[in-house]
């Protein structure tokens, strides 16, 4: 009886994400595969693996969405640390600037996204003031920060969005264990710097692991931000797929299902690596 | 050996109005083993925070054999913490717990494998050296902590209630092992407490603080017999009083007069006479006598306990587990006060006494 | 007096990074927000000036303009978002109570698919069912949008229950009935207010990620079903810089509101956020 109320407690939940998520998915992959009777593919083939990982537009791709990612998140555990460990002291105006750090959390990404254009492009704000200071004669001499190689614009949304994020995990962090570890290994003999390496460090960092790996896999696979703020070519895998996906040729469909599902699946196996490593190390210490 | 002197400490915390420690003058023989004792809030901990250096004195002087310690960084001190709670680290291993004070100085990995080794030997926790703290016991968890903290040779040992978070049977043990270490290694070590009970099984003086303020600083016999005010009375348990007027060597009260011992109070001055639930005697011996009706018996197992009103004032008296002739519930009884048990506080000292907060 | 100034020396070194830290954050925080409340105001605003040469409310008038698509966005904004968060309230409690207070078979299977949606990236997905949704008629309809914006939603929303549920003791509902409480009353004072700030805080992702989704929106709104979002992007993309930042701020104010209601629920050691130190 028990058992059967679990089930139905859970059902509904179950029934939307494997109906609409996991289906999806399989969807996905099939048609990635050119196998899909339904409508009208019927020759089972690995084009579309075979074609996206010999295209060096894709392999551009995938470059541009890594170096983002990786960059975004370790600049993301970095900068949440900094601010908790200053945000944690006592000052005037706390409560205030407790709450300025709160809020990037729910102002959607679209509207940071174009108050950083509006802020950082050669037309923008800051490219004004270096010309009215003299810095720069010409708007083109301001460097490129958005719509540029390297996606600066992109990763400066994604921090402005994550940093609180990942900070307020540390801070609560912080705030759990107190001031006492830090006490205990001054009178132990550790100084500033020892304490934080040796002794904080090795708190926070198991502690923002998860909410790391959930920003990463946010980055590696959203759409709207590079969209706004990246290069048509190279664009991020997501841009690519979706446009592969409303090309006008259908036979670039696989390709871009094709894409989508290897965004998928590398984000799930680097979640399983994770979760294994993880395991390892716990596993050792038992 | 070192010793510790307190001069004229104070403390106020950023936003308090009130100090947490108010000129506060100790001084701690070198390997002696002293309690600073006191309800939460009083300002103990904060002392020995000052002591180790993790917290500013705000004003006066922290001195180690007689040299001013205020400006030396707590990792320089030499003085290290034994916290309530352990804190040991939760991700090292009972070795490299123990071995942290070590590497912090960078002492070669050799020597700290053996010190390490020698520290788990002193505590009896040897095999234990790759066991996490999630393994152990709580009184394992204290015994590792301890010797975290004498690995580095420290010159003085500060302990945060170290008996507080253990059973009764471990309280025993682990009082032993405090006290055996404390007197292989004649280490000056203080602790705080809550728990009048946990100052007097292991210190040697007790410094009693209420609100920021010194009370009392004195070997824990004294506070049971000779209490400095009624509130310190009170905070060692249970007393009896009885207000008079000191004339001679005999105190005059509404219900009679007592005799005592006690000299250098003024003559013609008001006292409360204090005395413990079991220095009452049950006889009539016709000296320094109480007739009074009991209002309760109550049967404690080890003890009986006899309730009655003296003057308006409740008082206990503990007497032999067997019910005594004469000494039965609503009937007058006779209650004698020994004279050398008797002790008197001046009116005088008491305007600072404040309710009691236990 | 130099015993004192050598003691602070190094404190007030701490300080001054501190405040460097404090500074950018406030900073940090408030630049990006500020260029569009300018934007959205001006009528020619040209490079290098650092005020606009010309004020106008064009943006202002277009937004509120009936004629105009954008109160039509949006409203649809509002609907979805609304309904993928009463649907997301009423499969969320359930599922968030089984994970939170009961031990079953296989439930690390359960977590893993109900929070894999929060990881794994919904694009896929979201390409692979447009097939089917375009056969059952759902593809440009409203209930097809509100169908896929629960995929990346129900997680957060089931997270942050369990979390409440986990720490919610039964023995106060055994309680209550003790004292005379029936079951509804029981309900209503007992069980609703304990996991009240779950489902608050719950209800505020799911809202917030639905209000901000676009990609999924257009694959199976396609572009017929016009939210703020879509607006948005097409404004960006015509280099209307006034509109686009008018619309921004329209945009951003349900986040506001919720975070100014909201943020007592929403504190460092909120069970939103520390659900997910459980994937």
């Amino acid at each position: 009886m028990k058992k059967f109320s679990i089930l139905i407690m859970l059902a509904p939940a179950l029934a939307v994400i494997i109906l609409l998520f996991l289906g999806g998915l399989l969807l996905g992959l099939l048609q990635s595969v050119n196998y899909m009777p339904i409508i009208g593919l019927n020759d089972f083939s690995l084009n579309a693996y075979a074609s996206i990982f010999s295209d060096s537009q894709f392999l551009g791709s995938l470059a541009l969405t890594l170096g983002i990612s990786i960059v975004t998140t370790l600049l993301t555990i970095v900068f949440s640390i900094v601010t908790a460990l200053a945000l944690r002291q006592t000052f005037l105006g706390k409560r205030l600037v407790n709450f300025l750090y709160q809020f990037p959390i729910t102002i959607p990404h679209l509207v940071i996204a174009i108050g950083i254009m509006l802020l950082y492009s050669q037309s923008g704000f800051f490219s004004r003031i270096a010309t009215n200071l003299g810095f720069i004669s010409t708007q083109s001499e301001f460097p490129i920060l958005v719509y540029d190689d390297l996606g600066i614009g992109i990763v400066l949304v994604y921090l402005w969005k994550q940093i609180p994020f990942v900070g307020l995990i540390v801070l609560s962090i912080l705030q759990s264990s107190g001031n006492d570890f830090e006490e205990l290994a001054h009178s132990l003999g550790a100084n500033k710097w020892q304490t934080f390496r040796h002794v904080l460090l090795p708190l926070i960092i198991p502690g923002i692991l998860p909410a790391s790996i959930i920003c990463f896999a946010f980055v590696f696979g959203s759409y709207e931000v590079p969209f706004l703020l990246g290069k048509p070519y190279p664009a991020v895998l997501s841009v690519l797929a979706y446009r592969l996906y409303e090309d006008t040729d259908l036979s670039a469909r696989p390709e871009a299902m094709a894409i989508a599902v290897f965004i998928a699946v590398f984000v799930s196996i680097l979640v399983l690596v994770y979760k294994k490593v993880i395991k390892n190390v716990s596993g050792r210490a038992d | 050996m070192t010793s510790v002197t307190l001069r004229n400490l104070q403390k106020t915390y950023d936003n308090a109005t009130e100090p947490a420690v108010k000129d506060l003058n100790l001084e701690i023989k070198a390997g002696e083993l002293v309690a600073l004792l006191g309800p939460s809030g009083c300002g103990k901990t904060t002392t020995l925070k000052m002591v180790a250096g993790l917290h500013d004195v705000t004003e006066g002087e922290v001195l180690f054999n007689g040299v001013a310690v205020n400006n030396i960084k707590p990792e320089k001190r030499e003085v290290v913490m034994v916290y309530q709670n352990y804190l040991l680290f939760p991700y090292m291993n009972v070795e490299d717990n123990i071995g942290f004070g070590l590497r912090m100085r960078k002492v070669p990995k050799a020597e700290i494998a053996d010190r390490v080794g020698k520290m788990l030997k002193l505590v009896q926790l040897e095999g234990f050296e790759k066991r996490k703290p999630s393994q152990l016991s709580g009184g394992q968890k204290q015994r590792i902590a301890l010797a975290r903290a004498l690995i580095i040779r420290p010159k003085i040992l500060l302990l945060d209630e170290p008996l507080s978070n253990l059973d009764a049977h471990l309280r025993d043990e682990m009082r032993e092992m405090i006290l055996n270490i404390h007197r292989e290694f004649g280490l000056t070590t203080i602790f705080v407490t809550h728990d009048q009970e946990e100052a007097v099984l292991l210190a040697d003086r007790i410094a009693l603080m209420f609100d920021g303020v010194l009370q009392q600083y004195s070997p824990p016999k004294e506070f049971y017999e000779k209490p400095r005010t009624k509130r310190i009375a009170s905070f060692f348990g249970n007393h009896n009083r009885l207000y008079g007027v000191l004339q001679g060597t005999v105190v005059h009260t509404a219900i009679g007069d007592f005799a005592t011992e006690q000299v250098g109070i003024p003559d013609g001055s008001k006292v409360c006479l204090v005395i413990r639930p079991q220095s009452v005697l049950l006889e009539h011996s016709g000296a320094n006598c109480i007739k009074a009706v009991i209002n309760r018996i109550i049967y404690m197992g080890t003890y009986i306990r006899y309730r009655i009103t003296v003057d308006g004032n409740e008082w206990d008296i503990m007497g032999d587990p067997h019910p005594l002739a004469g000494y039965e519930e609503g009937k007058e009884a006779c209650f004698t006060l020994p004279k050398d048990k008797i002790w008197l506080i001046p009116e005088t000292l008491e305007t600072q006494e404040t309710p009691e907060r236990i | 007096m130099s015993e004192i100034q050598k003691q602070q020396a190094p404190r007030k070194q701490v300080n001054i990074i501190r405040n460097i830290v404090l500074l950018g954050i406030v900073l940090g925080v408030l630049l990006p927000m500020l260029p569009q409340l300018i934007w959205s105001i001006t009528h020619r605003w040209y490079f290098p000036d650092l005020i606009p040469s010309e004020w106008s409310a064009r943006s202002w008038e277009y937004i509120v303009n009936p004629n105009t698509r954008v109160i039509r966005a949006f409203l649809n904004s509002l609907v979805i978002a609304s309904a993928v968060t009463v649907i997301g309230i009423v499969i969320g409690v359930p599922a968030g109570k089984a994970l939170g207070m009961y031990k079953f078979k296989l439930k690390w299977l359960v977590e893993l698919i109900i929070l894999a949606p929060a990881i794994v990236p919904s694009l896929a997905a979201t390409m692979g069912i447009q097939v089917i949704f375009i056969r059952i008629g759902l593809a440009d309809t409203m209930l097809g949008v509100i169908l896929v914006h629960l995929i990346p939603t129900l997680p957060y929303m089931i997270v942050t229950l369990s979390g409440v549920f986990a720490n919610y003791d039964p023995e106060f509902e055994e309680q209550a009935r003790s004292l005379g409480a029936n079951r509804a009353k029981t309900f209503f004072l007992i069980t609703l207010p304990a996991v009240f700030p779950g489902i608050v805080t719950g209800s505020m992702f799911a809202f917030l990620i639905s209000w901000g989704q676009y990609i999924l929106t257009i694959l199976v709104g396609g572009g017929r079903i016009i939210t703020l979002p879509i607006l948005l992007f097409s404004f960006t993309g015509s280099g209307d810089n006034s509109i686009a930042s008018a619309l921004s701020i329209v945009f951003v104010l349900p986040a506001i509101i919720i975070l100014i209601v909201t943020s007592k629920f929403l504190s460092g050691k909120s069970s939103g956020m520390g659900g997910f130190g459980s994937i």
